[in-house]
C-alpha cells in the first residue's frame, strides 16, 4: 500500500510540472493581492505594517482557493476517481495524498513568498519567521478544507464559486490563529498559545478531511 | 406611541422585522404547499 | 433471516410517507395553535408586563425575539445533523426531506438574530454592529446555513443533493465548535474587558417567563413549518415520480 501512495505521490508531482500547477499564478495572484493593499488603505507604514499580518494571510487563504479545482477537477473528468474507488487503498489515503500534493505546489511557495512580501508592508522584523511559522503550518489545513469542498462541488460544471462560499467560514479559525501568531510576534510577545492552537487546528483538518472528502466522493457518484 | 420611552422606535422596528421574517416564512412554506398539491393533483388525474 | 431489530422504532414507523402526512396533519393544528397562544402571551408579557431594564429601558425587550431565535438558530442546526445521520448512516426515507425542509428555517432565525441584535446594539452600545463574540459565531453559523442552502440548489438530483449536503452539514457540525472556541478567543484578545452581551450577567425570574415563552413559540413555529415544508417535499418527489413515469411512458 506505501508503493500505491508513493506512487500517487509521484504521479500527482508528475502531472502537476508537466500541465502546469498554477505555481506562478497562485503566486502572482498573491502578489498583487499584497500589492492592491495599499492602494485601498494609503501608503502608510505604520498602517500597513498593522494590517500585514491580516493581508498576508487573507492573501495566502485567497490564493490557495483559487486553485481549489485543480484538485479533484481534472481527475473526475477522466473517471480516475471510479478507478480509486475501485482500488484496494483505501480512498481516505488517497485523498491525503493528493492534498500533501496539492500543498507542495500552491501552500509551500505561497508560504515562501510570504516573508519576502512581508518586507513590502513593512513587517515588523521579529514577525518574519513566525509568519513563515505559521503558513508552513496552517496552509495544509487550508487545502484540506479546501479539498471537502472540492469534493463535493466536483460534479458541477461551475462549482467554483460555491466552493468558495462552503469552505470560507470553515476556515476562520485557521485564520485566527495563524494571523495572532504572526501579530503576537511583532508585538513582541510570546506566541505559543496561537501557535499551539493553530497546530491542533490543522490536525484536526488534515484528519477530518479526507475522511469527510471520501465520503462526499463515494455517496454522490451517478 | 411613547408607551417604551425613548426607544420606541428600536423596539418597533426590531419586533416588526422579526413579525415581518417570520410571516414571510409562513406564507411562502403554505404557498408553496399549495403549489405542490395543486401539481400533483394534476398529475394524479393525467395518470388514471 | 429474522429482521434486523431496529432502534428508533417510532421514527421508522414514520418512514412510510403516507404515515407521516397522516400524522403531520393531525397534529399541524395544535402545533400551530399552541404556536399563536404561546406567541400571544408571550408578547403580552414581554411588551408589557416585564420591568424595563434598570441602565437599558425598554429596549431591553428586543431580547424576548433575539435570545430565542439564537437558540433556534442552533437548535434546528442541531435538527438538521440529526436528518444528516439519517440520512447516511440509517437511510431513513424521509431524512432527505426533513433536512431540505429544515434549512430556509434556520437561516431565517439566525438572520432574525443577527438582525435584532443589531437593533438591540444601536440604543445600547452606539453601533449597529459590533463584532463580539456571540454576533460574530452566529455570523458564520448564517454563512454557513447559506452554503448548506446553495450546495441543495446547486445538485439537481433530489437523493445525490441529499447525501452531499448532509456531508457538508456534519462537516459544520463538527466545526461550529472549534469556530466558537476561536472566535470568543479571538474576541478576549481583541476587548479584554468584554462585555457581556444578552441583557445583564443575570436574568430576573420575571424577564424568564417571557423569554421561554417566546422561545417555545418559537420552537412550536419551527415544528409547524417543517411540517408543512416536509408535506411539500414529499408531495413534490411524488410528483417527479409520476412526471418521470409519464414522460417515460410517451417515449416507449
Amino acid at each position: 500500500m506505501i508503493r500505491t501512495l508513493s506512487a500517487c505521490l509521484v504521479r500527482e508531482l508528475r502531472l502537476a510540472a508537466r500541465i502546469g500547477a498554477g505555481v506562478e499564478l497562485g503566486l502572482v495572484f498573491f502578489l498583487i493581492l499584497i500589492a492592491l493593499a495599499p492602494f485601498a488603505l494609503g501608503p502608510d507604514q505604520k498602517l500597513l505594517s498593522r494590517l500585514a499580518p491580516a493581508l498576508l494571510w487573507t492573501g495566502a487563504l485567497l490564493a490557495t482557493l483559487l486553485g481549489l479545482d485543480r484538485l479533484l477537477q481534472a481527475d473526475e473528468e477522466e473517471g480516475v476517481i471510479d478507478q480509486f474507488l475501485l482500488s484496494e487503498t483505501p480512498l481516505e489515503l488517497i485523498l491525503a495524498v493528493k492534498t500533501l500534493a496539492h500543498w507542495l505546489v500552491t501552500g509551500l511557495p505561497l508560504t515562501v513568498l510570504a516573508p519576502l512580501l512581508g518586507l513590502m508592508l513593512a513587517i515588523q522584523p521579529g514577525a518574519m519567521a513566525p509568519l513563515a511559522l505559521s503558513l508552513l503550518i496552517g496552509t495544509p489545513a487550508l487545502t484540506a478544507i479546501g479539498l471537502i469542498g472540492a469534493a463535493l462541488t466536483v460534479t458541477l460544471r461551475r462549482g467554483g464559486l460555491l466552493l468558495s462560499v462552503l469552505v470560507l467560514p470553515l476556515t476562520v479559525p485557521t485564520l485566527i490563529f495563524g494571523v495572532a501568531v504572526v501579530r503576537e510576534a511583532g508585538e513582541g510577545n510570546a506566541f505559543a498559545t496561537p501557535l499551539m492552537l493553530l497546530t491542533g487546528t490543522s490536525l484536526i483538518a488534515l484528519v477530518v478531511s479526507p475522511i469527510a472528502a471520501a465520503a462526499a466522493l463515494r455517496l454522490t457518484r451517478s | 406611541m411613547t408607551l417604551f420611552g425613548a426607544h420606541t422606535g428600536y423596539i418597533l422596528a426590531a419586533y416588526g422585522l422579526a413579525a415581518l421574517i417570520l410571516c414571510a416564512m409562513t406564507v411562502q412554506s403554505l404557498v408553496a404547499r399549495a403549489a405542490a398539491r395543486r401539481r400533483l393533483a394534476a398529475l394524479e388525474r393525467e395518470e388514471s | 433471516m429474522a429482521p434486523p431489530v431496529r432502534r428508533f422504532e417510532f421514527l421508522w414507523s414514520l418512514a412510510n410517507p403516507s404515515r407521516f402526512s397522516a400524522l403531520a396533519r393531525r397534529i399541524l393544528p395544535f402545533t400551530a395553535a399552541g404556536c399563536i397562544g404561546l406567541l400571544a402571551y408571550g408578547l403580552y408579557t414581554g411588551l408589557l408586563v416585564a420591568p424595563a431594564d434598570y441602565q437599558q429601558g425598554d429596549s431591553m425587550r428586543i431580547m424576548y425575539i433575539h435570545v430565542p431565535s439564537a437558540w433556534l438558530a442552533m437548535a434546528v442546526y442541531g435538527a438538521m445533523s440529526m436528518s444528516a445521520l439519517g440520512t447516511l448512516v440509517w437511510r431513513h426515507p424521509l431524512a432527505d426531506v426533513a433536512q431540505k425542509a429544515a434549512a430556509p428555517l434556520g437561516a431565517a432565525f439566525t438572520a432574525l438574530c443577527l438582525i435584532t441584535g443589531s437593533i438591540w446594539g444601536k440604543p445600547t452600545w452606539g453601533t449597529w454592529w459590533e463584532w463580539d463574540a456571540r454576533m460574530t459565531s452566529v455570523l458564520v453559523l448564517l454563512l454557513i446555513y447559506l452554503g448548506i442552502i446553495a450546495l441543495w440548489r446547486a445538485i439537481e438530483e433530489p437523493g445525490r443533493a441529499a447525501r452531499a449536503v448532509a456531508v457538508l452539514t456534519l462537516v459544520g457540525a463538527v466545526n461550529l465548535p472549534i469556530i466558537k472556541f476561536s472566535v470568543d478567543w479571538w474576541n478576549t484578545l481583541h476587548q479584554p474587558a468584554s462585555v457581556f452581551r444578552s441583557g445583564g450577567p443575570a436574568i430576573h425570574p420575571s424577564m424568564l417567563e417571557p423569554l421561554l415563552t417566546m422561545a417555545l413559540a418559537f420552537l412550536l413555529l419551527f415544528v409547524s413549518l417543517l411540517i408543512v415544508r416536509m408535506q411539500t417535499g414529499l408531495m413534490e418527489r411524488r410528483a417527479e415520480r409520476l412526471a418521470q413515469l409519464a414522460a417515460g411512458e410517451e417515449a416507449s
